[in-house]
């Protein structure tokens, strides 16, 4: 046990080390084809590494050693007017591994679920105000995710608790320019650069608690904790602006002139959360479903808020402000999550196991009838999977291998946007569209 | 060696991105086919590196083609024009035919001792066209069957009073009313827009849609100082649907700003209160553009207008809206 945990302790270090973001694509699309199978509604289920999103005190529930890959593909299609825009989709490897033990005679385990998309590692970026965009989707699906959860039995059988951190990185950055600037000749104009760019870490935790009273009851409760990353970036020049600026002796019109250029947003915000969980579990059938809340109350706008400070001593130049951007207005939403399993095959070599899922997200945008073009529709989300038992398949593998895979299929209702203003530059439109999503894992279990 | 001065160059690069920018788009990743209106940004079209489309004959050295009005029929572009005569104050309207928008056949005579037309099509075929006597005392009406020979209906539809003037009509049908959008000039010399309307037959009064130096809006919604604070004029309105199937009036028209100008845009939901676009003018080379008139053909927005740079270089020019994903119809 103390050389499984050595393992996990370095690996975690390592990979925390490295600038990681927080799960949106498992957010958005689930982590682990099971639990996608079931329509998320897999917090009083889930054991395997996806617990460490759905609910990291399932970890402690299981005795196997469990290494886990599989692989997502999502593909959005997006419309505006039924024109796609092209958003994104999400595709990479999912790597997970759960580590049980026992520690004063109690279940306990440490685990780890890494989402590595295999496109863009991650995206930033700041759009105009103005451009209409799918809010929750436009760069959340770029991230890196990195979960990693410790577990224990609290009271034996019926109570396990869980905790996790996950790390993530602001961006900032500042490019200086320095040196004499000449007002009228570019040639006589000489500066230097420089660029200085920091990824900030940023914590945030997760939690939850698993009851399991008796042999068929389960009940969850998962906590997920808000996180708000910016993006700060900002230019910076100062120096002298001068006349004959490219003779030995320059005329000094003004010195220690300077202009700073300061741009910050909101560059990736993921909700506060609060899920409850229930299953019911028979030796053939398993029926989950889950009511999360969702505190998009808390988002914040993705615009920049651009700062520009000019000095510019005696010269008649000045810049006008630019008010920060308002207030998205996003509201808190509830979803619900239904899932159901049944195992139609169990014999000692091989089992099968069919599965479907349905959840309804609401959206938590508000019309726009203004200048802000934040674009998002309810979803209702439709999945079906399998989950395939072999046993005794190799002797390198003692316990069954299990591969497990689930289809989603999200669709986005139309809905239409109508704006105050009949000059608007976007005008009125349509927003509605769908995806479609393949997600597998295999576990192996020592 | 002399240059431009770098500190100014870099400060309204700067503002100019702070301030942003009408025009829509971006790269990969939910920026493609973002909803165009067809307001902004214009491309001008510059056939064999010429600078308009059309251009009175070189043996007329007095005559000048302004006022186009652009009418899509059968997928193709039907323009037509004023032809005045400098010298003697004489005018015509003229009509060409161009599918791809910027090659027009010569144009032909389509109602003699008129000008500044506006046409449209009426839901049973026929099409009707507003326009103004070569003095602009009075605003008429005339149709055709076929768009290339039209009869005069009623001579004075607006007669102006006053010691005003009319000119530019734009006439839009709207269900069963007709109305007519067209300028005013006070005797003052202060213009605005105004419209008149007539269902079943009967005319109700004029009322004016825009005014000059009043109602302009920055792109944050704050009031702010008009951009075409000395006068607006040739009105082309177009009752066109969004993307949500709603209807909005689409007005281009001049803005005088001194004794120049350049295309603005303004719409309504109910074609009496107009709004300006924040980001006005849409169009402006500094070359005095006048007369717009905006169709859509196909999935591209065309704006014709009339300019006139010197006594030998005019005629009528044509811009295109990039053609990403078409959003108003009419």
């Amino acid at each position: 046990m103390r050389r499984r945990l050595s393992w996990l302790v370095a690996l975690v270090a390592l990979v925390a080390a490295s600038p990681a973001a927080r799960a949106n694509p498992v957010d958005a699309f689930g982590l682990g084809a099971r639990g996608v199978a079931l329509g998320g509604a897999y917090g009083a289920l889930a054991s395997d590494f996806s617990a460490n999103y759905y609910n990291p005190a399932g970890l402690a529930t299981g005795d196997d050693l469990r290494i886990e890959l599989g692989y997502v593909l999502v593909d959005p299609t997006l419309e505006l007017n039924g024109a796609d825009l092209d958003v994104d989709g999400v595709h990479g490897l999912q790597v997970g591994l759960v580590m049980p033990g026992r520690l004063f005679g109690r279940r306990v385990a440490l685990s780890l679920a890494l989402y590595l998309p295999d496109d863009r590692l991650t995206r930033v970026r700041a759009l105009p105000e103005r451009q209409p965009r799918f809010a929750l989707y436009d760069n959340r699906p770029q991230r890196i995710v990195l979960t990693t959860s410790a577990a224990f039995e609290v009271v034996p059988d019926l109570l396990y608790a869980g905790v996790g951190l996950t790390y993530l990185s602001d961006t900032g950055g500042r490019l200086d320019i320095a040196g004499m600037v000449d007002l009228e000749d570019a040639g006589g104009t000489t500066l230097v650069s420089g660029v200085d760019v920091t990824f900030e870490a940023v914590r945030y935790l997760h939690a939850g608690l698993l009851l399991t009273p008796g042999d068929h009851l389960r009940v969850g409760l998962a906590f997920r904790d808000a996180f708000d990353l910016s993006l700060d970036i900002g230019l910076v020049v100062s120096g002298d602006i001068v006349l004959d600026g490219a003779s030995p002796s320059p005329t000094p019109l003004v010195e220690d002139a300077s202009l700073t250029v300061i741009s910050v947003n909101s560059n990736l915000f993921s909700p506060r959360q609060l899920a409850l969980s229930l299953a019911w579990v028979e030796p053939g059938w398993a029926l989950a479903c889950d009511l999360t809340w969702l505190q998009w109350s808390g988002f914040k706008s993705p615009t920049s808020h651009l700062t520009v400070a000019l000095d510019a001593g005696v010269l008649p130049l000045s810049i006008p402000e630019t008010p920060p951007p308002g207030s998205p207005g996003f509201h808190d939403i509830v979803v619900p999550r239904l899932g159901a399993e049944v195992t139609v095959v169990d014999t000692r070599q091989v089992g099968l196991a069919l599965r479907a899922g349905y959840f309804y997200e609401p959206t938590p945008a508000p019309p726009q009838p203004g200048r802000t073009n934040l674009v998002d529709t309810d979803k209702h989300g439709l999945s079906v999977g399998v989950g395939l038992r072999l046993s005794e398949v190799t002797t390198l593998f003692p316990k069954p291998l299990h591969l497990d895979a689930a289809l989603l299929w999200i669709a986005l209702p139309d809905r239409t946007y109508l704006k105050d203003d009949p000059a608007d530059p976007t005008g009125d439109y349509v927003a509605g569209g769908s995806f479609l999503g393949f997600t597998t894992t295999l576990s192996f279990r020592f | 060696m002399s240059r431009a001065p770098i500190l100014a160059f870099v400060l309204a690069g700067l503002v100019g991105g702070a301030s942003g920018c009408a025009a829509q788009g971006g790269e990969d990743g939910g920026g493609a086919n973002l909803p165009n209106r067809g307001i902004v940004p214009w491309t001008r079209v510059t056939p064999d590196e010429a600078a308009f489309i059309l251009v009175p004959p070189a043996d007329a050295p007095a005559v000048r083609w302004r006022e186009p009005c652009a009418l899509v029929t059968d997928g193709a572009v039907r323009l037509y024009l004023e032809a005045r005569d400098t010298d003697t104050g004489d005018a015509a309207v003229l009509w060409a035919e161009s599918p791809d928008g910027a090659a027009f056949t010569a144009p032909s005579v389509a109602l003699d001792d008129a000008a500044a037309p506006s046409v449209t099509e009426a839901p049973d075929g026929t099409l009707w066209m507003a326009f103004v006597s070569p003095d602009g005392a009075t605003l008429g009406l005339a149709s055709s069957l076929d768009g290339e020979r039209f009869t005069v209906v009623d001579p004075a539809v607006v007669v102006a009073d006053d010691g005003a003037t009319v000119d530019a009509p734009s006439l839009v049908h709207d269900g069963a009313q007709l109305i007519v959008y067209y300028a005013r000039t006070d005797a003052d010399g202060s213009t605005h827009i105004a419209r008149v309307r007539g269902v079943d037959g009967s005319a109700l009064p004029a009322e004016v849609v825009l005014e000059a130096g009043t109602g302009c809006v920055d792109p944050s919604g704050d009031a702010e100082p008009c951009w075409d604070a000395d006068g607006v004029d040739s009105p082309d309105v177009r009752l066109a649907t969004t993307a949500a199937g709603r209807r909005v009036f689409r007005l281009f028209y001049r803005g005088a700003r001194g004794a120049s100008g350049g295309l603005g845009f303004a719409a309504s939901y109910d074609g009496l209160s107009f709004s300006r676009f924040a980001f006005n003018p849409v169009y402006d080379e500094r070359f005095d553009e006048r007369g717009p008139s905006s169709v859509r053909l196909g999935d591209r927005y065309l704006l014709y207008w009339a300019e006139e740079r010197s006594a030998t270089v005019h005629g009528v020019a044509v811009a295109e809206d990039a053609p990403d994903a078409p959003a108003d119809t009419w």
